[in-house]
């Protein structure tokens, strides 16, 4: 069974949200601070963590099928097995 | 009881329940060579998230990214951390999902055998263990070194550093060799469960012993308030930054020590469990990490360059208790320990599989698991030898390893996605990558702003199709059986 593409599609939406906000400068005063010690620029990253997880929750629900273990596959004769190198 | 004698006693405690674990693994490990290698492919959610966890983290997040903090500051966290939490579950389900789905198909025990049978050719088995040699040889030795400085350090030289190196690669050969996949897992829960432990404890320690979480960063910002912005220092100009999140994301799942344990995994809900409890275990561990760098800073200021290593170490020492400071050293220990026992198994497993068989098809499995183990003697005395050179920082070393898995990725993911991918193209693909990453690694001055490895993965990338689309691929029998018949859509 495979993934639904609308939901392959979402997921990829989502990564390139995400790596967008990853590599553009990191908004906001760089001089404040989260809970009296986190810098901004690292509680910004923490933040982000927390939505890669929603991302991967949901890359491992919907985009994700169930699937059985594939069974061992025989090897092939030499006839059946060509190769380029 | 004298500070020596505690740590003493608490690593000894460590190293007895270690090897508790891996006699009662090697007990219930058959004779075959995929009990011996895979664990008989059996392994559940917790065994794999640890044993996957306990692989990746290494002296590196323990020690190099303390140490990295310490000159670079908060932005240390963006530049690794972040990015590997959406990274590494991305990777195990584009190329960690088929490559296990394959692996289970065709029988295969290591990458290289997979990647071989896929593309029906022995000699990219051969090329891809030999890179698979040459970049997970420097990576050892980033483990060994951070143990061998942690327990300098804790000890006062009590233990001296070559003897620690000794001792580590000593203990882990014993239960490796013996116990195989089985043994590794299974002490990796434990492993795992330490580091993770200390990391934690370490943390609030630490804080404590510096006034408090507020007054720690404070300090920072009278000391050093440049380490608390990310600012515009070199590692995190757009062009580095950007090239070098892209090397760190992909290069985890080209570890082969990474992907043998996908492929141990029982099934799916495994795989994808273990994507759920990277991120936020992630930030249990890289927090810390970079904040112990960066109030380390202020806190122990004036180490220069790779000196900067020892920063973690020092700051147990001077803010924990001698118990903890014990368990400091053993959470060390375990993050070496658990990566190590990976590597040397994988790269046994792979001399057996990929050059042994290939050279003795009839060979007994008992035999081709004794090759393994000689195998695992020799690097450990390999790496050994490299570990007294001690060429470069911690984070040195790992970004030379890491920059070289990076040019095995596109040939990952053309065989696992891309079934026009040919030998050919495979071949050219790492060849062309590790020549442009040299090339470009030679230069004094970025080019384009870009990190070399962001070069070399272009040119792995334009070669792979190149030399594929000009070449015969297998027949469609041979892909059938890796990759299974074609889904209308299209999915891995």
């Amino acid at each position: 069974m495979s993934a639904s593409t609308p939901a392959r599609r979402t997921l990829g939406v989502m990564l390139v949200v995400l790596v967008v906000l990853h590599v553009l400068p990191v908004p906001g005063d760089p001089s404040w601070t989260l809970a009296g010690f986190l810098p901004w620029d690292l509680a910004y990253h923490l933040l982000w963590m927390a939505a890669a997880t929603v991302v991967v929750l949901y890359m491992t629900g919907p985009a994700w099928p169930e699937e059985a273990p594939p069974q061992r596959q025989p090897p092939l004769s030499s006839d059946e097995g060509g190769g380029d190198a | 009881m004298s500070l020596p004698m505690t740590l003493l006693t608490v690593c000894l405690v460590y190293l007895a329940v270690v090897a508790v674990i891996g006699a009662v693994a090697y007990r219930r490990t058959g004779s075959s060579s995929e009990e011996y290698f895979l664990g008989g492919r059996t392994a559940r959610t917790v065994v794999v998230f640890m044993a996957l966890l306990g692989t990746n983290v290494t002296p590196f997040v323990i020690m190099g990214i303390p140490g990295l903090a310490y000159h670079h500051g908060v932005g240390v966290f963006g530049l690794n951390a972040a990015i590997v939490a959406l990274g590494i579950p991305w990777t195990f389900y584009m190329i960690g999902w088929p490559a296990w789905k394959a692996a289970r198909r065709v029988g295969a025990l290591t990458p290289a055998e997979l990647f071989a049978e896929r593309l029906a050719s022995p000699g990219l088995g051969v090329v891809l263990f030999i890179a698979f040699v040459v970049y997970t040889l420097p990576y050892l030795v980033t483990s060994v070194l951070g143990v061998g400085i942690a327990v300098s350090v804790l000890t006062r030289d009590a233990v001296s550093f070559e003897l620690a190196a000794a001792l580590i690669l000593v203990v882990t050969i014993a239960y490796t060799a013996t116990g195989g996949m089985k043994a590794t897992m299974w002490t990796n829960v434990f492993q795992g469960s330490v580091f993770l432990g200390l990391m934690v404890v370490a943390f609030f320690g630490v804080a404590e012993g510096l006034g408090g979480f507020s007054a720690a960063t404070e300090a920072v910002r009278q000391a050093a308030p440049e380490l608390l912005t990310k600012g515009d220092r070199p590692p995190f100009a757009p062009g580095a930054w950007a090239s070098w999140g892209l090397a760190i994301s992909l290069t985890v799942i080209a570890f082969p020590h990474m992907l043998v344990r996908i492929f141990a995994a029982r099934d799916v809900a495994a795989l994808k469990n273990t994507c759920r409890l990277y991120p936020p275990i992630l930030v249990l561990l890289w927090l810390p990490a970079v904040m112990f760098g960066v109030w380390g800073a202020a806190a122990i200021p004036g180490l220069e360059g790779r000196a900067s290593d020892q920063i973690f170490p020092l700051l147990v020492q001077a803010h924990l208790e001698p118990v903890l400071q014990g368990v400091a050293l053993a959470g060390v220990l375990a993050a070496v320990m658990s990566t190590i026992d990976a590597q040397f198994l994988t790269l046994g497993s792979m001399l057996s599989r990929d050059v042994v068989r290939r050279l003795a098809p009839d060979i007994e499995d008992r035999h081709e698991v004794a090759w393994g183990r000689a195998f695992v003697l020799l690097l450990a005395v390999a790496t050994y030898g490299v570990v007294l050179w001690r060429p470069a920082s911690i984070f040195d070393i790992a970004t030379f390893s890491f920059s070289g898995y990076v040019m095995l990725v596109p040939t990952m993911m053309g065989a696992l996605h891309w079934r026009r991918t040919t030998a050919v193209g495979a071949i050219a693909s790492i060849v062309a990558g590790n020549a442009v990453l040299l090339l470009t690694m030679a230069r004094d001055q970025p080019l384009g702003g870009l990190l070399p490895v962001a070069w070399g993965l272009a040119a792995a990338i334009v070669a792979l199709v190149a030399g594929s689309l000009l070449s015969r691929p297998p027949r469609r029998a041979v892909i059938d059986r890796a990759m299974g018949p074609v889904e209308p859509s299209g999915a891995p």
